[in-house]
């Protein structure tokens, strides 16, 4: 079903959080924790779109929120999720990097759309606990409504300064965190990406197919627009947006998990 | 049909032309992204030393330097205490090329760009300089398994796959990156230039001004599409800006995108 920006009234505005990469997203009631384990091959760098400065090993917590985002909106079954109260596991109390998002965002939006030659992504005993969609966000925008002269968004720990993008009936800003590679690497990167981020769900039997399966299509979400993240924004970091065997997406593409009822 | 290996280095680096080669140097820049191979292919890779070789030698004569080139030069006759460092982490060895172009040309807010005791002895100050190099072979023969260039250091090689580009070119880019994706500060240019002034070559006093000028504009060097290069190839690690000008609260301001992020000027310097 399509996104549905507000339509009426004043210019709608948005904060999206956008995450490249792969990452465990950790939803509690009141925050959404993100943790990056460290690779080596990958690099991290947070702020605007190409504007971006690196991050160093840390705890990045994103403040200044004050606009009611009221219920978020029911998650779109583009994500790979787990149910924290299905299948018995302990979430990591620490990562090599942590990014806390307070409060819960108003919807959580798949971005750089992945079609792969394999449906079947995940192997192991809890793979069956782990919804798997055909199609899977590379990219995951964590959006806010915010007002001018209310929310004042930061990112504590990070110098960043905001800034606001006015587009066709929507102002936005957007504030980008890569955790990726810009160079090729092996076909079994993937899977060690992945089994570093499994690593942090102490308990699960989950692994990804061996070798990754391969990227046959690459498409950007066209419903992010109404919230001012652009086609470009959606790509990696070499923002590539032709579909084509080994390129962005493709270097960095194990997929992330979206870990519900967290405690 | 011509055909052209085409080699181009995207961020910093020393070209040294000597009368029968060029060696290209580089130190091993924190936050710097090192990587080699095909457009938007290219795999990361380590200090070393990389040799270009040509299975059947190309006779090349001497480089012409073009008379309003797009990069610095230095003359090392004027620098008699001009020493290249053999011990620079990265290190390039290129045959003569047919040609050297400058890519990826910014205009800059001021061409003084340099300080420093030395800074009258620089050959060129281009009012454009270039955020890329490239060296162009022209290959006079047919490439099959058997005569493939190669590139190659200790643990890794890089063999061309020549594109047909329009009717009359094939060409070979080979993509050599030294560059970060992301923005390093204000002040990264003047550090990577001193760092490279330090590891690299010694024995020439100059320093880039802190902070380097603001970039107005990036253009692609119309020239290369004749060699079989896009103008996305003539851009950095994160592309070619993008024209779009974002509003910070209070003031304006164009994007500070690659190659801004590490826009350290690339030296030239000719040995006779």
């Amino acid at each position: 079903m399509p996104h549905s920006a507000e339509a009426t009234g004043p210019t709608p505005f948005f904060l999206n959080v956008i995450f490249h990469g792969p990452f465990i997203f950790a939803m509690y009631s009141n925050r959404i924790e993100v943790l990056v384990p460290d690779i080596k091959e990958h690099i991290v760098g947070a702020g605007t779109f190409k504007s971006e400065r690196p991050c160093l090993p840390d705890i990045y917590s994103l403040i200044g929120i004050k606009t009611d985002q009221s219920a978020m909106v029911n998650l779109d079954p583009k994500h790979f999720v787990l149910d924290a109260n299905k299948t018995k596991f302990q979430i990591a109390s620490e990562s090599y990097y942590r990014f806390i998002l307070q409060p819960l965002p108003y919807r959580i939006i798949p971005l750089g759309l992945l079609t792969l030659t394999s449906l079947l992504v995940l192997t192991g005993n809890d793979a069956r606990s782990i919804t798997n969609p055909p199609v899977f966000g590379s990219a995951h925008s964590f959006t806010y409504k915010i007002e001018v002269n209310k929310d004042e968004p930061q990112l504590e720990n990070m110098q960043w300064t905001p800034v606001v993008r006015s587009g066709d009936n929507v102002n936005s800003i957007n504030l980008h965190i890569f955790a990726e590679s810009p160079y090729l690497l092996d076909l079994l990167h993937p899977n060690r990406d992945f089994t570093s981020l499994v690593a942090y769900l102490a308990g699960l039997s989950l692994d990804a197919q061996r070798p990754f399966p391969q990227v046959t299509s690459f498409v950007p979400n066209p419903d992010a627009t109404q919230y001012g993240i652009t086609k470009e924004e959606q790509g990696g970091l070499r923002f590539i947006l032709d579909a084509s065997p080994l390129v962005p997406p493709r270097i960095c593409d194990a997929p992330s998990i979206l870990v519900t009822n967290a405690t | 049909m011509d055909t052209y290996l085409n080699v181009i280095f995207h961020g910093p680096f020393l070209f040294v032309v000597h009368p029968d080669k060029v060696e290209v140097l580089a130190p091993d820049i924190e936050k710097h992204e090192f990587g080699i191979g095909t457009w938007q292919q290219e795999m990361p890779c380590y200090p070393d030393i990389y040799t270009l070789n040509f299975p059947i030698p190309l006779q090349n004569g001497p480089l012409q330097i073009p008379n309003a080139p797009t990069y610095v030069s230095l003359d090392s006759k004027k620098f008699p205490d001009m020493n290249i460092l053999e011990t620079a982490a990265y290190q390039f060895v290129l045959p003569l090329p047919s040609s050297m172009m400058g890519l990826g040309l910014l205009t800059l807010s001021s061409t003084s760009i340099f300080t420093g005791p030395d800074t009258n002895n620089v050959e060129t100050v281009p009012l454009q300089i270039s955020s890329a190099h490239l060296f162009s072979y022209k290959i006079p023969y047919a490439i099959d398994t058997n005569n493939r260039p190669q590139l190659k250091g200790r643990v890794f090689s890089w063999e061309p796959e020549l594109l047909e580009v329009g009717s009359n070119v094939a060409a070979a880019n080979l993509h050599i990156f030294c560059e970060s994706a992301f923005d390093l500060g204000e002040s990264h240019p003047a550090h990577v230039f001193q760092q490279m002034m330090n590891e690299v070559l010694s024995g020439v006093s100059l320093s880039l001004v802190d902070p380097f000028p603001l970039i107005l504009k990036f253009d692609p060097n119309p020239s290369a599409i004749g060699l079989g290069i896009s103008d996305d190839e003539q851009g950095g690690l994160r592309g070619t800006p993008a024209n779009i000008t974002y509003k910070h609260i209070g003031s304006e301001q164009g994007l500070l995108v690659p190659p801004r992020i590490c826009d350290a000027p690339s030296l030239v310097v000719i040995t006779s």
